[in-house]
């Protein structure tokens, strides 16, 4: 019953970026605002998804958070995606990001929901993974995740900006308006992914016996980290902030993936295949 | 350093010397955050420790040496990197240094938040962390152990060089529990634990994944486990049977018309040349050291070749007069693998954490910290272009 919710989520997502984007082309700005109202449904019925999948866990007898393994963990990510989209959109409205962030949830909630490499059946917890920091852990990562993913589609619409950094002509926000908007999104990411590096060592330091061990998850993570401490420091230091800014959020979102992704073909204890 | 900076506006110290600009520089801090994260990339991709060994052997001398210089093999504890961590550390004292006197004047003043008191909190926790770190490198033990159920152990080794470490006390594995979901999936992995102090046992604990447990500061996790098998042998002497239970290389006695032997098992098979179950002993006597195959069925094996005590002595189970041995019988039994570590530094590097989470939610005290420093809050609806130069 969970996975029918989840997978019909990503149709959703689709319909409300295909709604903005006709509303972008047309020049009728009213879609672009019911785009967002049917991405808000979209993420409620994500929502119900998640909540009903840990319902259904417990009804198998093995009942744990939807956050154990790479189905779920696609899922989560979207979700976290689509969090701080809604957000950013409803409270701040910089009316950019809808065909960036809906189509970034759209591709990893579609990819977990059909590609026939994901198991999306719920499975209890091996030993490793039977632990309280697994629901923090994943969570504060995610969260993090999620907000850098944002800052990155206002990196690279500050990149596209270079040249015409004041004009708001084209619909995109003017460049220091997108750099401040970049800088809050790693701020409120760089919190939660910081804690997410702690609890992720202080479960180590239960299950492992040592709080850092340079695994390869772990030391992409403390890259991704260096990255991102970067890019806030940046503000102090560059002579072009707003493009070095861009391009450290843009590089930090690759490391994001290969933290995320790219490891499991590095030898680590964290691996998901 | 830009004269835009911050630090120059909160300090208004113009004299300042050249080692003191350079190691307070803001840009000396992107620029060692981001060799750090690019050598690190170096370190998950070049193979580390034991498999640099591995490696490293297919390698010529010359590429060898050079790894060797610049420590690839073992990055993450290379000097070199430990001297960016360490510069890291100093380029982060000199930026608080920098900003203390500032921030001194408006203690205990509701300013201190608009001063920079969430930067002291944040930063002096990654010092705090670091010095965790270095706690842990510098008086932190990291050993491993394996005891075969039923056993005892007053030893660890080392993970770096596999030195002996001893505990001070002494460790008993009563029972290893290994349970399955219906799916088969692991559910549980369980040791059960007494450990002896004089050997009198003073405690009694399970260890599982994820909930070690601790006995005189030295903590135990579980961390592997594999099954072995245990030889049960009969030895017959005239009308008298001695019952042992050995596994491999585990020795016992054998005294009786006024001889002294050492038997060792030296292993145990579960077919052995495609004849079942056997073990092979070593026997010390003080005439020299004989080989002793013992099998499980051999009656089998004579039906086919009645001569084989003539041809092979060693598979004769009366080859050591007068005693007779019998493999009565192979038993599965576990070896639990723990890991066993002391680590000083994790209890100041958890403080360190918690001071550097207490400093960020006190960032969000600070609205001046969002947009540009010297600029002001941002204003609602219109950021400032304090984000940009």
């Amino acid at each position: 019953m969970n996975t029918t919710l989840l997978s019909g989520t990503p149709f959703v997502y689709l319909g409300a970026f295909l709604i903005d984007l006709t509303g972008r082309v047309t020049g009728k700005t009213a879609l672009s605002r019911t785009a967002k109202t049917v991405a808000a449904a979209g993420f409620c019925l994500h929502t119900a998804g998640l909540a009903l999948r840990w319902v259904e866990s417990y009804q198998l007898g093995f009942g744990h958070a939807p956050l154990s393994n790479f189905y779920e963990s696609l899922i989560f990510f979207s979700w976290a995606i689509l969090l701080a989209y809604l957000i950013l959109e409803f409270w701040k409205k910089p009316g950019i990001l809808s065909p960036f962030a809906l189509p970034a949830a759209f591709l990893l909630i579609a990819y977990a929901s059909y590609s026939p490499d994901v198991d999306s059946r719920i499975r209890p917890l091996i030993p490793a993974l039977q632990s309280n920091w697994l629901v923090t852990h994943v969570i504060t990562c995610f969260l993090g995740y999620g907000a850098f993913v944002i800052a990155s589609i206002f990196g690279l619409l500050c990149l596209l900006k270079e040249n015409d950094p004041l004009s708001a002509r084209d619909g995109i926000p003017e460049r220091d308006s997108l750099s401040l908007y970049l800088y809050r999104s790693v701020a409120v990411g760089y919190v939660f992914f910081t804690l997410g590096i702690i609890t992720g060592s202080v479960w180590a330091h239960s299950a492992w016996g040592s709080w850092w061990s340079w695994d390869p998850k772990e030391t992409w993570a403390l890259i991704t980290w260096f990255i991102y401490t970067a890019l806030l420091h940046y503000r102090l230091a560059g002579k072009n902030r707003a493009k070095g800014m861009a391009i450290l959020a843009l590089v930090g979102l690759a490391s994001v993936f290969f933290t995320y992704l790219g490891v499991n073909y590095l030898p680590g204890l964290h691996s998901y295949l | 350093m830009s004269d835009h900076s911050p630090e120059t506006a909160a300090s208004g110290n113009k004299k300042r010397t050249l080692p003191d600009r350079l190691l307070s520089s803001p840009r000396l801090t992107v620029g060692l955050l981001l060799v750090l994260a690019a050598a690190s990339i170096v370190g998950t991709v070049f193979p580390q420790g034991e498999q640099a060994r591995h490696f490293l052997s297919r390698l010529g001398p010359g590429t060898v040496s050079f790894i060797g210089l610049l420590q690839l093999d073992d990055l993450f504890h290379a000097t070199w990197y430990m001297f960016l961590g360490g510069l890291l550390a100093l380029n982060l004292l000199f930026c608080l240094y920098r900003r203390w006197p500032s921030l001194r004047k408006t203690l205990p003043a509701r300013a201190v938040f608009s001063r920079g008191l969430h930067r002291f909190v944040v930063h002096g926790g990654v010092l705090i962390i670091l010095a965790g770190a270095a706690l842990s490198h510098l008086f932190g033990i990291e050993a491993y152990t394996e005891i075969p159920v039923g056993e005892k152990i007053e030893q660890a080794f080392l993970r770096k060089d596999d030195r002996p470490l001893d505990l001070g006390f002494q460790v008993r594995c009563d029972a290893f529990h290994f349970e399955r979901y219906e799916s088969g999936m692991p559910k549980e992995y369980r040791s059960e634990l007494t450990f002896f102090r004089d050997s009198s046992p003073v405690h009694e604990a399970p260890v599982r994944v994820n909930q070690p447990v601790s006995f005189e500061g030295i903590t135990f996790y579980q961390s592997d486990f594999r099954k072995i098998l245990k030889a049960r042998l009969a030895v017959r002497n005239g009308g008298e049977t001695r019952e042992v239970e050995r596994l491999e290389g585990q020795a016992f006695d054998l005294t009786g018309n006024g001889m002294n032997l050492s038997v060792l098992v030296v292993s145990i098979m579960e077919n052995f040349m495609t004849m079942g179950p056997a073990v092979k002993l070593l026997v010390r006597s003080p005439e020299g050291c004989r080989d002793l195959y013992v099998f499980r069925n051999i009656d089998r094996f004579l039906e086919k070749i009645p001569d084989l005590y003539e041809r092979y002595p060693p598979f004769d189970p009366g080859n050591i007069a007068p005693w007779r041995f019998e493999l009565a019988g192979l038993e599965e039994t576990y070896v639990t693998g723990l890991m066993v570590n002391r680590d000083p530094g994790a209890p100041v590097a958890a403080g360190g954490a918690a001071v550097l989470m207490a400093g960020m939610l006190l960032t969000y005290f600070n609205r001046k910290n969002e947009g540009n420093d010297r600029r002001g809050p941002a204003k609602k609806n219109r950021p400032t272009r304090g984000g940009g130069p």
